[in-house]
């Protein structure tokens, strides 16, 4: 039946597998923030799992409740530690300060 | 038993049934993602909606002119704001992230998952049983859409006695009930919506005592087992056009201990014989199929009907008499950009005048609201006269 044809066409829709439409007037900023939410979502994930990890050696008695909080690292151990924030911070900023000093 | 032996007990007891079933990281994963819709949902289309209510509409009248009366025309005044592609950023980010996410517990699981199917289908000893048939042919927008953008659609195989569909499908469900605020307080059981339907429909034909049951577009067939224990003299059959999802459906049943018959089947077009069913249901099957098959799939209720049956019937309460125009356009932008082709459509059909040229009496056909909880659904269908 005719009526059928007619009704069987669909408006237009997403393309199958696309992921990368974007909404914002600068797709950069929006894939910027897709990224801060993927980050956010994996500090999620990885503060649960410390979390469920502090509770079970609670649990088992490895640990008591608050002495990671208390904990001091050794003067190699902080040593290393800052080391690592610093290269940390490098990674994710160092390519915004070149890529803008050369701007100017 | 030492700890460690029973937490490695319980985590075999976990992965030991059939199902989705997520590890640690992966549920952290899956919570984040509904709390993120659940804000995309709420707090920034709430935030949308009052945009539009308190600021632009106002303001359009205040320049003369006319009141927006149609969706296309509330949707020009919106579009264009940065709130408003923030909501649609965050609506399709959203969306890819709980594809990404799911597939990753579907991929550790699936092989397992696919022995525990073959070992359930051939065993001889399942209560209830799985039909597949080659000669189904699978109509748009179903074999057309990627519905909801799930990666390869509901009912592609790559493998064989694939499940992959189905068991991404699954994991998406829980986290929904998160995004729509529905996860609030008491989790609700897994069999919930047909446990609802289920109460509709003795609302609705109290004199009735279905003795066969059919469930249309059951899908991964979680609701499906609510039916056989509502009503555990009848014998429930349930049907779906994604073969993952009826493989599903039959290893679910069989392990949650309840009997149940799937087939793959075209609701508009199925091969049961006249009357053979005395209650006729659907959970949200209508809005992702056509106005042809609607109507195809009515006039099947109606044949498939003993005299005095019940056709019930759920599905989205976006009907434009029921919701804003600002609800109008964004659920419009889920047809564009969330795989939804007959979102719209479907919420502009009549489904009593649908059930009415089915065969259905005039005086019998309805086309209602129910709540459940905070939400309420969109009821139609008939009684076939007795």
């Amino acid at each position: 039946m005719s009526e059928h044809d007619a009704s069987d066409s669909f408006p237009e829709g997403p393309r199958p597998g696309d992921r990368h439409t974007t909404f914002f007037d600068d797709p950069v900023k929006e894939h910027l923030l897709r990224g801060l939410i993927t980050v956010s979502m994996e500090l999620s994930v990885t503060r649960e799992r410390v979390a469920t990890l502090e509770a079970l050696l609670v649990e088992t008695g490895a640990i008591k409740a608050g002495q990671a909080d208390a904990y001091q690292p050794a003067l190699e151990d902080a040593t290393a530690r800052g080391e690592a924030r610093e290269k940390l911070i490098e990674s994710v900023l160092g390519l915004f300060l070149e890529s803008l000093a050369k701007a100017d | 038993m030492g700890h460690e032996q029973a937490i490695a007990s319980e985590m075999n007891a976990q992965e030991a049934g059939f199902g989705f079933a997520p590890n640690h990281d992966e549920t952290a994963r899956l919570a984040f993602v509904g709390a993120l819709k659940k804000f995309a949902n709420f707090n920034v289309e709430g935030r949308v909606a009052k945009l539009f209510d308190e600021e632009l509409l106002p303001a359009h009248i205040a320049k003369g002119n006319p009141v927006p009366q149609i969706r296309k025309q509330a949707a020009s005044l919106i579009e264009d704001h940065p709130l408003y592609q923030l909501w649609g950023s965050l609506t399709f980010h959203s969306q890819n992230l709980m594809w990404d996410a799911v597939q990753v517990t579907t991929d550790r699981t699936l092989d397992a998952q696919i022995a525990q199917y073959q070992a359930t289908a051939s065993s001889g000893d399942a209560q209830g049983s799985v039909a597949l048939s080659d000669e189904l042919l699978v109509k748009a927008p179903v074999a057309t859409t990627e519905i909801h953008r799930q990666p390869g659609g509901y009912w592609r195989e790559t493998r064989a006695d694939d499940l992959e569909a189905a068991l991404n499908y699954s994991g998406t469900v829980e986290l929904y009930r998160i995004a729509k605020g529905m996860a609030a307080g008491d989790s609700p059981p897994d069999d919930a919506f047909g446990r609802f339907v289920s109460g509709v429909a003795k609302k609705y034909a109290p004199d009735l005592n279905p003795t066969a049951i059919l469930d249309m577009g059951c899908g991964t067939g979680e609701q499906t087992l609510a039916y056989k224990r509502v009503f555990p003299e009848a014998e429930v059959h349930a049907i779906d056009v994604a073969r993952p999802f009826i493989r599903f459906a039959h290893a679910n049943a069989e392990d949650a201990g309840v009997a149940a018959h799937f087939a793959e089947m075209d609701a508009g077009a199925t091969t049961y014989e006249d009357e053979s069913f005395d209650l006729i249901v659907s959970i949200i099957m209508f809005h992702e199929t056509s106005k042809a098959q609607a109507h195809d799939i009515m006039k099947e209720c109606h044949r498939l009907l003993k005299p005095g049956g019940l056709a019930l019937h759920l599905d989205v309460p976006y009907q434009p008499s029921q919701i804003p125009l600002i609800k109008q356009v964004t659920n419009n932008w889920q047809v564009r950009h969330n795989g939804e082709p007959f979102w719209s459509g479907f919420a502009d059909l009549d489904m009593k005048e649908v059930a009415i040229n089915a065969g259905f009496d005039a005086d019998s056909a309805f086309a209602t609201y129910e709540a459940v909880g905070p939400a309420a659904y969109h009821f139609f269908g008939g009684r076939k006269a007795s």
